[in-house]
């Protein structure tokens, strides 16, 4: 124990150190740069940043890295509540309360609970792995295609029974999500399929290009529309900071099951950011008295997913500096410059190298908190993008998206893409079938595939009843969709309950 | 009356430089286009400062491509002739393929562009439909061989290469793809050993194998050879699972050499000694020729029709850069595998493609490519 506590001092010390802590400063800011803007994205960042790192001493490395990676999941949020874009696929669940919390004109409050949000669940998830280090390596050995499979699955009827008026729709767009993810080489065979004999389709859609058509476009054209600003009204609080945090006060017991869910999502290669924000937000409505208020603005709705996509991060830190194996896409890209730096996984990250480990949490912790104060600082200015006019905002927006579907791979297919998606997030949108589903189906459709087949090509069909994990996670998959139904009924037949009464009350005149 | 006389004049004094000026100009772009590319060698030979070069990669940032590239890019701006800029491009797509076509048929041979093209010579042995370059009209700059090592699962019971001929069980072995490397390798492997064996394939990736592994869900998989370096010892001392045999790399020779730095022995070595009237025959060569793919895993090349001023002037720079004292050192630490220097890679191509040729061995991995 001594040991332990030794080695985070050590880290701290190293944190606090010169030329760390500025280097800190710098992939932070550059995080927040990167998770604002739809369309950048953290991995962009990371690989800008690549070549400075490379060569440095371990600690400066880290703390340049690292600073960037935490960072990026505070400053998403901000185009999710102020335009009602995710700044980041981690953020498109905070759209759903966040944005109408904004034409509420609650976006400061939306905002200074979500930074509160994101800073305790880093926290919590940081001492939850301090704490069951040596527990963790046994746990992760048990898990396997199957378990990965049903995780999967599992993350995918979440968001599709949560996220509209009908699990019907949910789960259809789902699928649809995964009809198109299956666009492109098939894992398995290698064949090329649906890709219309291009050679662009050969790696699949991208996944950028379709979260901006998807999620920017309609908002776009709706500004455009109605040729006004993004606040529907002219009072806004700026000064709602107080009252965010006193939000996430009141709601601490909700931050702690959503920071758990979510580092138990980062820990699990392969579920990352999306699935960790989807975890929380089903915990938020599932354990709300009335869910009827989400989706409308509900403060619950936006610091659950917060805090879970927060906690996700150092989750996804302990996979990889354990086993090597990357607990997401981010990680994946660290991994490299950790080994190119000397820090090799293995046991020596929590033995030997102990305060190394340690600095890496620190670092994510104090990124967040450097990420928070700056954004509440310029929060004032950033909340004034809701009073731009739409003839200002709307081609600025537009060129942004366009750069930002293009950014990464130059190709022009990605344009054509964001268009093509563009157009059906109208259509979705204006008929109301919900986006969310769609984009996780893409997501996870490429995890979720080559684990069935191999769960399959392993085990026969007996991995479905043999596994205990694999049970569990099914009973909650049935819980997911069964739930939701039974509430959507209870509620239609007391509103119907309701309405006779009112009638009755008013003699028929509805 | 001066002033009348130059009433009616003005315009056409006004209009007339105007005109001169345009028609100058026309005629400064003509001689600007012709004498273009003129110049553009005559300054090519001596330098590139203040341009702009451009490195090509067929995988998206944050790749392993990417960081070896990221990783080498400060030496080969240190070393080419007045230092210009340079910058990463990734043309991901159609597993590292599409890089190649666009450096064959798009980039122009300017000397601008080079191309780090990954795991494209495994494309051309598994004959994709994709691939559509050639090797005999694009300058080869050199290459850098990748290794892998197998590991194998503690519950197999084989601790050293001498245990595989126990092996009774079938061994499970795990690949990414039924067109991978790593999926012909072990398939050829196991069968000259005459070891049962069944592979899994569709792992995304090394982490998805190595946790598989992990969970006994496979009993064999490969590791990239810088990753088996730095991770042995810990793995090792665990004991859950342990590096056996490496792929090798094969030299121009067309002999396979271990890599010394692990004491582990190279496939090719253990059938020769536990096999040794395997030698020789179409699977032997099959192997050859997927490890011959492997060690043509990064080729450096140039679009075809670059001038010969421009290539020297890239081999040049490039064999400089992994000389670098300071790179050195970096791609030691990384457990990289030394640079093939232009005349070795060419050979290596043709022997590749020789072996591709053999009606045999094509026989052997058509056998292996098809759809079960």
């Amino acid at each position: 124990m001594d040991e332990i506590l030794f080695a985070a001092g050590s880290g701290a010390v190293h944190l606090f150190g010169w030329p760390v802590f500025p280097m800190l400063v710098i992939g932070t800011v550059t995080g927040m740069v990167f998770g604002l803007v739809p369309g950048l994205s953290g991995l962009t960042g990371l690989a800008l940043l690549f070549p400075i790192a490379i060569g440095q001493p371990p600690e400066i490395a880290v703390a340049l890295l690292l600073g960037l990676y935490a960072s990026g999941t505070q400053t998403d949020t901000i185009p999710a509540v102020l335009l009602g874009v995710p700044g980041s696929s981690a953020a498109a669940a905070t759209t759903l309360d966040g944005y109408p919390m904004s034409k509420k004109g609650e976006a400061g409050r939306a905002l200074s609970a979500s930074y509160a949000a994101n800073i305790v669940g880093t926290i919590i998830s940081c001492f939850i792995f301090i704490a069951a280090l040596p527990l963790l390596r046994e746990l992760i050995s048990a898990l396997a295609s199957p378990e990965f499979f049903m995780l999967a699955v599992l993350g995918l009827v979440l968001a599709g029974s949560l996220s509209g008026d009908s699990v019907a729709k949910g789960l259809m767009m789902a699928c649809g999500g995964l009809l198109v993810s299956m666009i492109g080489l098939s894992p398995n065979t290698g064949e090329p399929r649906l890709t219309m004999g291009t050679f662009y389709l050969w790696e699949g859609v991208p996944i950028v290009a379709v979260l901006l058509g998807l999620f920017g476009v309609p908002e776009v054209i709706e500004l455009a529309a109605k040729n006004s600003t993004i606040a529907s009204t002219a009072v806004v609080k700026t000064n709602g900071f107080v009252r965010g945090l006193r939000d996430v006060a009141e709601h601490w017991w909700l931050v702690v099951k959503t920071s758990v869910a979510g580092a138990a999502c980062g820990f699990i290669p392969g579920l990352g950011g999306p699935v960790a924000e989807w975890f929380g937000y089903a915990i938020a409505v599932n354990s709300a008295k009335d869910p009827s208020t989400f989706g409308k603005g509900d403060i619950r709705g936006v610091i659950a997913p917060e805090a879970a996509t927060a906690a996700q991060k150092p989750g996804a830190l302990i996979p990889t500096i354990c086993f090597g194996i990357p607990g997401n896409a981010s990680m994946a890209m660290l991994l490299g410059v950790f080994m190119i730096v000397g820090l090799i996984p293995g046991p020596d990250m929590v033995t030997t190298k102990l305060d190394i480990t340690f600095l890496m949490f620190w670092t994510i912790v104090a990124a967040n908190i450097i990420a928070a104060l700056l954004s509440l600082a310029l929060q004032r200015y950033l909340i004034l993008i809701c009073f731009i006019r739409a003839t200002i905002l709307v081609p600025i927006l537009l060129a942004f998206m366009v750069m930002g579907a293009a950014l990464a791979t130059k190709n022009f297919g990605d344009v054509v893409v964001f268009g093509v998606f563009g157009a059906l997030g109208c259509l979705f949108k204006y008929t109301n079938w919900p986006r969310v589903p769609m984009t996780l189906g893409l997501i996870l459709g490429p995890l979720a595939e080559p684990y069935f087949f191999l769960s399959v090509d392993r085990y026969g069909i007996a991995w479905l009843w043999e596994r205990p994990v694999v049970a569990t996670v099914f009973a909650l998959i049935v819980a997911a969709i069964v739930i939701p139904i039974y509430q959507n009924v209870a509620r239609r037949r007391r509103d119907r309950s309701a309405l006779v009464v009112k009638t009755t009350h008013l003699g028929g005149t509805r | 009356m001066p002033y009348e006389s130059h009433a009616g004049p003005v315009p056409a004094s006004r209009s007339r430089p105007l005109k001169k000026f345009l028609l100058s100009l026309g005629a400064a772009a003509v001689a600007l286009a012709l004498a273009g590319p003129i110049a553009g060698s005559a300054s090519a030979q001596t330098t590139l400062a203040g341009e702009t070069v451009t490195l090509l990669i067929g995988f998206p940032p944050g790749s392993a491509s990417d960081i070896f590239a990221r990783q080498i890019l400060p030496f080969i701006q240190k070393h080419l002739p007045g230092n210009p800029n340079v910058i990463v491009d990734s043309k991901a797509g159609a597993g590292g393929v599409l890089a190649a076509n666009y450096l064959y048929s798009a980039a122009k041979p300017d000397g601008h562009t080079v191309g780090l093209l990954i795991s494209v010579a495994e494309a051309l042995a598994v004959e994709s439909p994709a691939a559509q370059f050639d090797f005999a009209r694009m300058p080869i700059l050199g290459s850098q061989p990748i290794n892998r090592a197998m590991l194998v699962h503690s519950s197999t019971g084989i601790k050293t290469a001498d245990d595989l001929v126990n092996v009774t069980d079938p061994v499970l072995h795990g690949a990414s793809g039924p067109q991978n490397t790593a999926y012909l390798s072990n398939s050829l492997f196991f069968d000259m050993l005459g070891i049962p064996h069944r592979a899994l394939t569709g792992y995304q990736g090394q982490g998805a194998m190595q946790q598989a592994l992990r969970s006994a869900e496979i009993e064999a998989a490969p590791l990239t050879w810088s990753l088996f370096l730095n991770t042995r010892a810990s793995m090792e001392s665990e004991g859950i699972m342990r590096g056996v045999w490496q792929m090798g790399s094969v030299t121009a020779d067309g002999s396979v050499v271990a890599d010394p730095a692990a004491d582990i022995p190279t496939a090719h070595a253990i059938i020769q000694k536990h096999k040794p009237e395997a030698v020789g025959s179409p699977e032997y060569r099959a192997l050859t020729a997927v490890h011959g793919a492997l060690a043509l895993g990064r080729i450096w090349a140039l679009p075809p029709g670059t001038e010969q001023e421009m290539i020297d002037m890239w081999r040049a720079a490039l064999a400089a850069a992994y000389a670098d004292p300071e790179y050195m050192k970096i791609s030691q630490e990384a457990g990289e595998l030394p640079f093939q220097p232009p005349q070795g890679t060419q050979t290596l191509i043709d022997n590749l493609f020789a072996s591709l040729r053999d009606p045999e061995v094509q026989a052997v991995l058509k056998r292996l490519l098809a759809p079960t």
